[in-house]
């Protein structure tokens, strides 16, 4: 795997809060991005597979609509509630426009 | 009433939006589809596919795909008269865009049944001003092409597999489940 250098830009309270980490830590400014960056993106990772798990649940009728919405926020449970209403639509309208053409 | 053609089959038209086409496209089926349906889009969908066009990606290269059956004249574009409408339903609804809202109204304004699209973050906002026109999911399309027997239900599944690569999670779960739903066509 190959290392790949970003740039960006903070503010100056941020920079001296975290220059302040990175020296009780004995290590470099660097260092305690790269930790921090990796700590973040495997809690998103931990996360995306905690909702996944619970979706499949809440599809396969095990899990209940306000549950599922506590875990996953009520915005991404309605989406996913109305994806598989729409989905057993279209499914049916698509049983009905066939039949008229066998 | 659809009418018939002749070759005695009921002709559908849909209206479709840019992530319904790409689905479709990216699932190898979007031509096949064109022997069920005829399918119109809004200009605003051309221009969404044009800029996706240009991405290195494998939506990049469906949107390519599409756009070569535009110009040769296999999917209509159409433009929409109310423009005021489809401001009413960008200003209105934020999780509506101008392809959405330009589908939408161009379905409403030409009497089309079904508008296709999987924009699955739309779609409760879309309904809500749908009006006489059926908001369905590309599958729509996907489910007649295997009830049709124009493809087959492991078909439908690979097309399936490939277009939840690359989309959202939320996205993948409903994919997911609508192999489930083709395996029951049997």
């Amino acid at each position: 795997m190959s290392l790949e250098q970003i740039s960006m830009r903070v503010d100056s309270r941020l920079l001296n809060e975290l220059d302040q980490i990175a020296k009780s830590e004995f290590k470099r400014r660097s260092d305690v991005v790269r930790d921090a960056l990796v700590a973040h993106v495997k809690h998103e990772i931990e996360i995306r597979q905690i909702k996944e798990m619970v979706t499949k649940q809440f599809l396969e009728g095990k899990l209940c609509f306000d549950d599922f919405a506590r875990i996953v926020s009520f915005d991404i449970a309605q989406q996913i509630k109305v994806g598989k209403e729409t989905l057993e639509e279209s499914i049916e309208r698509a049983k009905k426009d066939s039949k008229r053409n066998l | 009433m659809p009418k018939k053609t002749q070759k005695e089959t009921y002709e559908t038209i849909v209206v479709g939006d840019t992530s319904a086409l790409i689905s479709l496209a990216v699932g190898s089926v979007l031509l096949k589809c064109l022997r069920i349906s005829r399918i119109l889009i809004p200009k605003e969908v051309y221009t969404e596919l044009s800029e996706i066009s240009q991405y290195n990606d494998v939506h990049g290269k469906a949107a390519q795909e599409i756009i070569r059956m535009i110009s040769n004249g296999n999917i209509e574009v159409d433009e929409v008269e109310h423009v005021d409408k489809i401001n009413e339903l960008v200003s209105g609804y934020s999780r509506i865009n101008e392809g959405e809202a330009e589908a939408l109204i161009l379905a409403q304004e030409k009497s089309i049944p079904i508008l296709i699209t999987d924009d699955f973050r739309s779609i409760p906002d879309l309904k809500k001003n749908s009006g006489d026109v059926e908001i369905h999911l590309s599958i729509y399309l996907l489910a007649r092409l295997v009830l049709e027997k124009i493809i087959t239900i492991a078909e439908a599944q690979d097309a399936l597999i490939r277009i939840s690569k690359g989309r959202s999670w939320e996205s993948a779960a409903i994919y997911n489940l609508a192999k489930k739903y083709i395996n029951e066509l049997k």
